[in-house]
């Protein structure tokens, strides 16, 4: 192991973390007197809780995304579970709950979450941070039955398993894109986190696919013409803002009212063609909330 | 005149669509022949067919990072465009009106993201290209989809992988998460076509690993994996090793 090395390569995927080590600088000056086998043991050590430091400070860190992002994925993936019958000492679903035919679809769904996890965990479990555990899932929304359940019937009705799989799903999609910016300095997690994102953006569309087939009123992408699935104080966290149709980068606000954007010729509908066409990112927090509704 | 190709590759920018043209008879007499793009021939013009070249560097005053991923971003962008386009203006037989529908907002979402990076641009921007779908069966649903497919995947591709070419100052994180904005429709976009060609393909294993370290991560593509890809379509040579932004 080549701990300079690494240090360079770490320093150069992130500027900045040299000066968040701060204090462990040190302990780093002293790594570098050492020699022989005391070295090679100690430096994995020191480096980890060094790196862990540098990567723990601050509002939001490195590990609190990636540990958000496991939190969910542990979520999905129990909720998929349950509904293929994968999860012991669960209640059992109907027979037939999943049609034969879109079970395939929600089986690749659910090796996703699940592969997810596995990466996550890694990563967490790589950098020394605390891998979210015990946690107990309850997706009809009544935690444990301390509340009323929105969605009591989401392992016998299937539609009700579809809204609740589109909205975890849509989530997640928002709740990866509000990450973005945190991870942006770790390049191995930045693109992890878009790879992730991505997938579950498909899945997102598959679900809404699967929706529309059944005769919802909905679209693979998020639309303002899409019926609502939401209640107020609910879950509504999960679509709000995404009705926006100001996009600003970089100090230029994009003008599309002024756009020749309108191919359809459909006046002022171009402008939902707008909200359609952006996914907007969703605070740690707002995730957080909403992952809560499912969790006791 | 040197046998140097350095016109090419340096990140001089161009005057407005201009293009380096090189026909392959020049080439081999070592001789680069700069002419703009008009459809105009030039009786020395050599019978051999003749590519114009595109940098993403071409035409951008202010060449950073951010700058030279937006304009990659933006090619894709008019490419995709351009096939909707062709797609809308004679949908196949054997399109449902629901599919038409569908398609026409895949259509609307392109030049919404073509317009907006030809607005955040400006003067930064390459020329508006030139596509060809000569290629494609488009007279087919089964061939408009295959297309399609191919056309998305590679953009949620390409996406994915331009998220570390960002500036990590204020300014690419702004950059970044607007491509991030884009990244999720353009896979919604991807699992829709994908299962309306095969039901329940919207992640195969083509495009989502399903085994390994990277098991359940999309699919990532530099920009010149991307480009070689999309050679068939574009009517320029598009050279992505002569920026660093997309080395």
């Amino acid at each position: 192991m080549n701990i300079l090395k690494l240090l360079v390569n770490l320093t150069e995927a992130d500027p900045e973390l040299l000066a968040r080590l701060g204090s462990r600088r040190e302990a780093l000056t002293r790594l570098g007197s050492l020699t022989g086998k005391a070295a090679v043991a100690t430096a994995p050590l020191v480096l980890g809780s060094a790196l862990r430091q540098a990567y723990g400070r601050g509002a939001q860190t490195i590990t609190d995304s990636l540990s958000l992002a496991l939190t969910l994925e542990l979520l999905e993936n129990n909720f998929y579970s349950r509904a293929l019958g994968l999860v012991p000492n669960t209640p059992a679903v109907p027979a037939g709950f999943i049609p034969a035919d879109l079970r395939p679809g929600i089986v690749t769904v659910q090796q996703h979450e699940q592969q997810h996890v596995a990466f996550l965990t890694r990563a967490l479990q790589a950098s020394g941070a605390d891998i979210p555990t015990n946690l107990n899932f309850d997706f009809t929304g009544s935690k444990n039955g301390t509340q009323s359940a929105p969605f009591a019937d989401v392992f016998s009705n299937f539609d009700t398993f579809l809204q609740v799989a589109q909205l975890l799903e849509d989530t997640g999609v928002r709740a990866y894109k509000g990450q973005l910016a945190t991870v942006q300095s770790d390049r191995v997690f930045l693109t992890a986190a878009a790879r992730i994102h991505s997938v579950e953006a498909r899945h997102a569309a598959h679900i809404r696919t699967l929706r529309r087939n059944r005769n919802a009123t909905v679209k693979p992408w998020v639309s303002p013409t899409d019926q609502s699935i939401t209640t107020a104080g609910l879950t509504d966290a999960v679509y709000a803002g995404e009705e926006n149709t100001t996009q600003r980068v970089a100090g230029q606000t994009i003008p599309f009212d002024q756009l020749p954007i309108d191919a359809a010729g459909v006046g002022q509908t171009a402008l939902q063609k707008v909200q359609a066409a952006f996914d907007e990112p969703m605070t740690a927090t707002t995730a957080s909330n909403l992952a809560d509704l499912f969790i006791y | 005149m040197s046998d140097k190709l350095t016109p090419f590759f340096t990140s001089t920018p161009l005057p407005r669509r201009t293009f380096l043209r090189a026909a392959g008879a020049t080439v081999a007499t070592s001789t680069l022949v700069l002419a703009g793009c008009s459809d105009d021939d030039d009786e020395n013009t050599p019978a051999t067919p003749v590519t114009p070249q595109l940098s993403y560097t071409n035409n951008v005053r202010n060449i950073t990072a951010n700058n030279v991923v937006f304009n990659y971003l933006y090619s894709l962008h008019q490419l995709t465009l351009a096939f909707y386009q062709a797609v809308v203006a004679a949908f196949p037989t054997g399109m449902t009106t629901a599919e038409q529908a569908g398609f026409t907002d895949l259509r609307d979402h392109e030049l919404i993201y073509t317009e907006s990076y030809k607005y955040l641009l400006g003067a930064n921007g390459i020329a508006p290209l030139d596509f060809t779908f000569a290629t494609l069966t488009l007279t087919t649903r089964a061939g408009v989809l295959a297309a399609a497919k191919k056309f998305e995947d590679l953009t949620v591709a390409a996406y994915n992988d331009v998220v570390v070419r960002f500036s990590t100052d204020n300014t690419g994180k702004e950059y970044l998460l607007f491509a991030g904005k884009i990244a999720s429709v353009k896979a919604r976009h991807a699992a829709y076509v994908r299962d309306l060609e095969v039901s329940g393909s919207f992640a195969g294993t083509d495009v989502v690993s399903n085994s390994g370290d990277l098991a359940g991560l999309d699919i990532m593509l530099a920009p010149s994996a991307v480009v070689t890809e999309l050679v068939p379509y574009f009517k320029v040579t598009v050279v992505t090793s002569d920026t660093a932004a997309l080395a």
